[in-house]
């Protein structure tokens, strides 16, 4: 149930400046009008799909770096930085590309990545406290925590 | 390379965008596509609160005061397994992107395509959880085994329950794809939908970094 695509000649074209991918530079203006109803999705549809398939393959190969890191480092207390390191770009690269706020109004950029730096601090500050902040009048957040008697539970008895 | 496009002042433009009225915005986005931002931030105020407490307890399998197993869930990983559903999810994404990039160009035979796609390796990627809780099940690791296992499976499960509902999502566009009901003038209907796909692959590269892969 395809649709078969209107014939440009027929409907007007625009030709888009400046594009590498010259197959997609001619929009009917029919397109044109739902593209320019929608800018992200304007701004997005002008790269090429080749785009986001160079960007699955660098997540892929992402990917695959951090599942070898271990063969390939000696160094143990680099690794966990490392892997920080390639979590973030992917995370950058998906939110970028693929949810296309690089494309988007400034708005969504700055609540997205606001809101998830934001985040980050506040459940490292909260961990922090549980974690490191032994001795603070906290015990049950020590590591190890003190030795406390097994919680026992009352037999139930139906009816009684 | 350009980023910007100026379309010619079309009827179409004016009145139509789905519903045969353009709604202006203050923010220049449209009312659907902010709603759906503002619920991943929430979401992700939520996975962080899950993340965190698996943090908390996974070197700590016993909370205070409560009896259990001491062994870490973390020590029955299956990082090669996992990674190849890692992967498998990644590869969604890209098929999403190619699926909102097609109704945005009019062509619905691609859109129905990687719709079908997208559905088709998100299944997988769930099928590869159902087997590795099973697994895990097996190895003596239930749900309240201890507190590190309560945390991984919560927090898991609650990102598999995130792929079950953009998987019916996915359906349901091919179904209204299908029907006609999804125009090119709808392709932001897609877009949101991709949006909620993407985010919960976002989420899974910091699972798959922080709760399988960091030791």
């Amino acid at each position: 149930m395809s649709t078969p695509s209107p014939d440009p000649a027929a409907s007007g074209t625009e030709t888009l400046p400046s594009s590498p991918f010259s197959e997609h530079d001619t929009l009917t203006a029919a397109e044109a009008a739902t593209l320019e109803a929608d800018p992200g999705l304007n701004r997005m549809v002008h790269h090429a799909d080749m785009i986001y398939i160079k960007v699955g393959a660098v997540l892929a190969v992402l990917t695959a770096i951090e599942i070898a890191l271990p063969e390939l480092l000696d160094n143990g207390k680099i690794y966990g930085p490392l892997l920080i390191a390639l979590m973030l770009i992917k995370f950058v690269l998906v939110a970028g590309f693929f949810m296309h706020l690089r494309f988007e109004a400034k708005v969504l950029s700055g609540f997205f990545y606001g809101g998830a730096v934001l985040a980050v601090i506040v459940y490292v500050a909260v961990l922090s406290a549980m974690v490191f902040w032994k001795g603070s009048g906290n015990p049950e957040f020590d590591n190890p925590p003190p030795a406390q008697p097994a919680v026992t539970v009352p037999e139930v008895i139906p009816g009684g | 390379m350009s980023d910007t496009l100026t379309a010619p002042a079309s009827p179409a433009a004016e009145s139509d965008h789905g519903h045969g009225v353009v709604h202006d915005t203050n923010t220049g986005i449209s009312n659907e596509k902010l709603g759906m931002w503002v619920f991943l931030g929430s979401d992700c105020m939520l996975f962080g609160g899950l993340i965190s407490t698996y943090l908390l307890y996974k070197n700590r399998p016993l909370a205070p005061g409560v009896t259990g197993s001491t062994e870490r869930i973390s020590e029955v990983f299956d990082i090669a397994f996992t990674s190849a559903s890692s992967f498998v999810l990644l590869m969604s994404s890209l098929a999403m992107v190619l699926a909102v990039t097609s109704i945005a160009r009019g062509d619905h035979h691609r859109l129905r395509l990687w719709l079908g796609t997208t559905a088709f390796l998100g299944a997988i990627f769930i099928g590869g959880q159902v087997y590795e809780f099973t697994e895990f099940v097996r190895e003596g690791f239930g749900y309240t085994t201890n507190v590190s296992a309560s945390a991984f499976f919560t927090l898991t499960g609650f990102h598999g329950v995130h792929v079950t509902f953009g998987i019916l999502m996915l359906l349901t566009l091919m179904v209204l794809s299908f029907k006609g009901r999804i125009p090119q003038s709808k392709s932001e209907a897609v877009e949101i939908v991709g949006l909620y796909w993407h985010f919960v692959d976002v989420v899974w590269i910091l699972i798959f970094t922080v709760v399988y892969l960091i030791p």
